[in-house]
C-alpha cells in the first residue's frame, strides 16, 4: 500500500486582478456578457479578452508539487503573500485550484483561524458546541472531549457567560481548545499560534506535540517562527512568490527561506515582500551596512557593524520601536539590538526618520548572517522583514593562536583568560 | 477510526477516504452525502440563530408571536375597515389576514435571510470547508420555526372565531413544501448573487415589498379580474398562499392555481440549485 497522505501534481490558482469583481467581472459587465452570450454567442471574445490580457492574473500558486508521507509533520515557510494561506484553503477544499490536482488520504480538518464561527452572543458552552460543528466534529465527537476541552482551555468557571464579557486571552484559549481536540487523519494548521499569550502557545505547541507523536497524525503548519517550526516539524515546504519544490529537511528549508529572501537585495527594501501581513505602509525603506563592514556584506570578527535605517511613513506613529534581530544560516536568533532595551529611545511625531546602531566588537562566530527587522508601534507590530540584509563573518586571528571557533561549535567568540593553574 | 490506527499502526491498511482535489468545471452532482455528514454544523448553525436572536431581550420568542399580532390589529383596521377589505371577504377579516400573513412572512424572512446568509457568514466561508448550501439551508430553517411557532396563535385564532375543523388542514405540509422550495429556489438565487454582487442587499427588501402585492396577502383572489388571476397564480406564492388560507379556514381550495405556482416554485428550484451549484466553488475568494 501507499504509504502517502498528501500527493499534490502541479497546483497552480490564479486569481483573475484589476477590472472588478469575480463571476466574470462587474454586474453590468455580467449583465453585458450575459447579453452578447445571447445574441451572438460572445463567449469566445471573453476567452479571447483573457488571452490577450485585458484582465491582469496574479498566481498565487504556480505548479505545487510535492508529496507528504503519513505521520509526517511538515512546517511551510514563505514570505507574506507567498500562497501558504491559498495552499492550505486548497487543501481543505474551501476553494478550488485553477489547475494541478491534488489527492488526500484520510479525513482532514484545517484550522486557518481560531474561533471560526464564534459567536460572542453565545456563551462559551454554547460556542463549544458551535465551534466543533463549525470545525467538522460531530455531536457524539464534542460532547465526548467536552470535559477534557473545558479543563484544557481553563475557562471553568465562565462556561455559561457569553463569549463577549470573555477577555480577548480567554476567548482565544477556549477557541485553540477545542481546535486542538480535532480528531482528523490529516490536520492543516495555518498561523493560528501567533495569537494568545506566549505560555498559552507552548501549551498548544505541545498538544499538538503529544498528538502528532502519540497518534501519528498527519500535520501541514504554516508559521513565521522558526523555532516553532523546529520544534515540531520533521520536513519543510518552502514557498516563494508562489513556487516550491517540495519538502525537503528543515534545516535546509530555513536555509533556503532566509537565501530566497535575501535574494532580493538589489530591491529597495519598501518593495520588499514582508514577513507577515501588516495591515501599514512600509515602514522599512532602506537599509545600508557601514563600519567594517565592506560594501559586498563581509566584515571580520570583532569588527565594528554599522546598520543605518531609512524609515518612511511614520506619521501618525507613537510609540515607535524597532527591533533588529540577527539570525544565523539555520534561522536561530543570535543577538537582538533593540531600541527601547538598549538605549530607551522611542520614536514618535515624524514621518521619516534615520536610525543608525552601532555594534563595535562583533564577535560572531564565522558564518553567514541575516538580518530581521520589526518595526512597532506599541503594542501593534506595524512592518516586518525577513533577511533584510545578509552579511558575512570571516575568520580574524582574534587571539594570536591562528584559531577561533566557527559556526558549527558556538554562535559566539568571546575572550577568555585560560590558565594552567596546577 | 482512531481506534483502528491506534491498534494496528502500518500492518493493515485501514479503509481510507481519499480526496481528490482538481479544478471543477461546469455543474456539480448535488452532493446528498455532505450534506448529510455536515448535518450537525446544520443544526448548531440553526441553533445558533435561534439563540442569538432572543439574547438579551426580555420578551425572547414573544416577539414571533407580537409581530404579526400587531401587524394583524393594523391590517384589520386599515385594510379590513377602512378600505373595506373585509366586505370582500367571507370569513372574519383578522383570521383572513394573519393566515395569509403567516405563510408570507415565511416565505419573506426565508427570502431575506438565506440571500443575506452567506455573506453574513463570509469569514466562515473563507476559512472553513462544508457545504456550502448549509449556510442558506440553517438560515430558512430559523424562518421555518417562527414558522411552527406563530402557526400556535393561528390555532388559538381558529378556536377564537369557531374555524370548522376540516380534512383539509392535512394539505397544510404540502403547501408547506411549496413554500419551502419558492423560498429556497429564490433565497439561493439571491444568496449566490449577493456574494458577487451586493447590488442585491438593496435589491432584496424591495423586490420582497412590490412581491408582497402582487401576493393575495392582504387581499383575496377575487378582486383581481378573472382575466388576470393565471398571472397571480404563476407567482409561486400566489396560489400557494390562497390554497393556504382555504386550507386553514375550510373554504374550497382551488388546486388548479395552487399547482401552477408549485411548478413556478418548482422552476424557481431548480434554477436556484444550479445557479448556487455553478457558483459556490468560488465563494470563498469572491465574498
Amino acid at each position: 500500500m501507499s504509504n502517502a497522505a498528501i500527493t499534490s501534481r502541479g497546483l497552480t490558482k490564479s486569481y483573475r486582478t484589476g477590472s472588478g469583481t469575480p463571476f466574470g467581472g462587474t454586474l453590468r459587465e455580467a449583465i453585458g456578457q450575459i447579453g452578447s452570450r445571447l445574441l451572438r454567442r460572445g463567449k469566445r471574445e471573453v476567452e479571447s479578452g483573457l488571452k490577450t490580457g485585458k484582465y491582469d492574473t496574479f498566481h498565487a500558486l504556480r505548479d505545487v508539487s510535492f508529496d507528504i508521507d503519513r505521520g509526517q509533520v511538515v512546517g511551510v515557510i514563505g514570505h507574506n503573500g507567498a500562497g501558504k494561506s491559498t495552499l492550505l484553503k486548497i487543501l481543505s477544499r474551501i476553494t478550488d485550484p485553477t489547475a494541478g490536482s491534488a489527492a488526500i488520504h484520510g479525513r482532514v480538518a484545517s484550522l486557518l483561524e481560531v474561533g471560526t464561527g464564534f459567536h460572542s452572543e453565545l456563551t462559551g458552552r454554547e460556542n463549544i458546541y458551535l465551534n466543533g460543528a463549525v470545525l467538522g466534529m460531530t455531536r457524539a465527537e464534542i460532547r465526548r472531549s467536552f470535559d477534557e476541552i473545558v479543563a484544557f482551555s481553563g475557562v471553568e468557571a465562565f462556561l455559561d457567560m457569553p463569549v463577549k464579557r470573555y477577555s480577548s486571552g480567554m476567548a482565544v484559549r477556549l477557541a485553540f481548545a477545542v481546535a486542538a481536540h480535532l480528531r482528523p487523519e490529516i490536520l492543516l494548521v495555518d498561523e493560528v499560534l501567533a495569537v494568545g499569550d506566549v505560555s498559552f502557545q507552548r501549551k498548544c505547541l505541545g498538544k499538538m506535540k503529544d498528538v502528532v507523536r502519540d497518534e501519528g497524525r498527519t500535520v501541514l503548519f504554516v508559521s513565521h517562527s522558526m523555532d516553532s517550526i523546529r520544534a515540531m516539524c520533521s520536513q519543510v515546504m518552502v514557498l516563494d512568490h508562489g513556487a516550491t519544490q517540495g519538502c525537503v529537511p528543515v534545516d535546509q528549508g530555513i536555509r533556503k527561506y532566509y537565501e530566497s529572501v535575501a535574494q532580493r537585495s538589489d530591491t529597495p527594501l519598501i518593495d520588499r515582500p514582508r514577513a507577515r501581513r501588516c495591515d501599514h505602509a512600509p515602514v522599512f525603506a532602506g537599509l545600508a551596512l557601514g563600519g567594517d563592514c565592506s560594501p559586498g556584506g563581509v566584515i571580520s570578527c570583532g569588527g565594528t557593524l554599522d546598520i543605518e535605517l531609512n524609515l518612511d511613513n511614520l506619521a501618525g506613529v507613537t510609540r515607535g520601536e524597532c527591533a533588529l534581530t540577527i539570525r544565523n544560516e539555520l534561522g536561530q536568533h543570535v543577538v537582538l539590538f533593540q531600541t527601547q532595551y538598549h538605549a530607551d529611545l522611542v520614536i514618535s511625531g515624524r514621518r521619516t526618520a534615520t536610525l543608525r546602531c552601532s555594534i563595535p566588537n562583533l564577535t560572531l562566530t564565522p558564518g553567514a548572517y541575516y538580518i530581521d527587522l520589526v518595526f512597532a508601534d506599541q503594542p501593534q507590530m506595524i512592518d516586518c522583514i525577513d533577511g533584510a540584509a545578509r552579511f558575512d563573518v570571516v575568520f580574524a586571528d582574534l587571539f594570536g593562536t591562528g584559531k577561533i571557533p566557527d559556526a558549527r561549535q558556538a554562535y559566539v567568540v568571546m575572550p577568555c583568560d585560560w590558565k594552567l593553574a596546577a | 477510526m482512531t481506534a483502528i490506527n491506534a491498534g494496528c499502526s502500518q500492518v493493515v491498511a485501514p479503509e481510507v477516504e481519499v480526496t481528490l482535489i482538481q479544478p471543477r468545471h461546469g455543474f456539480q452532482r448535488l452532493d446528498l452525502a455532505g450534506l448529510w455528514r455536515y448535518r450537525d454544523l446544520l443544526w448548531y448553525l440553526l441553533l445558533r440563530d435561534v439563540q442569538v436572536r432572543y439574547k438579551q431581550t426580555v420578551l425572547g420568542a414573544a416577539w414571533a408571536v407580537i409581530q404579526p399580532l400587531a401587524m394583524m390589529a393594523v391590517a384589520s383596521i386599515f385594510f379590513g375597515r377602512l378600505l373595506g377589505v373585509a366586505a370582500k371577504v367571507p370569513v372574519p377579516y383578522p383570521i383572513f389576514f394573519f393566515s395569509g400573513m403567516l405563510a408570507w412572512t415565511f416565505f419573506s424572512g426565508a427570502v431575506a435571510a438565506s440571500s443575506m446568509s452567506l455573506v453574513n457568514n463570509a469569514p466562515m466561508l473563507r476559512k472553513i470547508y462544508f457545504p456550502r448550501l448549509i449556510v442558506p439551508l440553517a438560515s430558512i430553517g430559523v424562518c421555518a420555526i417562527d414558522f411552527i411557532v406563530s402557526a400556535i396563535v393561528l390555532v388559538a385564532m381558529m378556536v377564537w372565531y369557531d374555524v370548522p375543523v376540516t380534512a383539509q388542514l392535512l394539505l397544510i405540509p404540502a403547501l408547506s413544501l411549496t413554500m419551502l422550495a419558492a423560498a429556497l429556489g429564490v433565497g439561493l438565487l439571491l444568496a449566490a448573487l449577493n456574494v458577487a454582487y451586493r447590488d442585491f442587499r438593496y435589491v432584496v427588501p424591495f423586490l420582497l415589498q412590490l412581491w408582497f402585492f402582487v401576493t393575495p396577502v392582504i387581499f383575496p383572489v377575487t378582486i383581481v379580474p378573472p382575466q388576470w388571476q393565471w398571472l397571480l397564480q404563476l407567482n409561486p406564492m400566489g396560489g400557494t398562499i390562497e390554497a393556504f388560507r382555504a386550507a386553514v379556514l375550510g373554504t374550497p381550495v382551488d388546486y388548479g392555481a395552487w399547482m401552477i405556482s408549485t411548478a413556478a416554485a418548482g422552476v424557481l428550484l431548480i434554477a436556484g440549485l444550479l445557479y448556487f451549484n455553478r457558483t459556490e466553488r468560488q465563494f470563498a475568494d469572491v465574498v
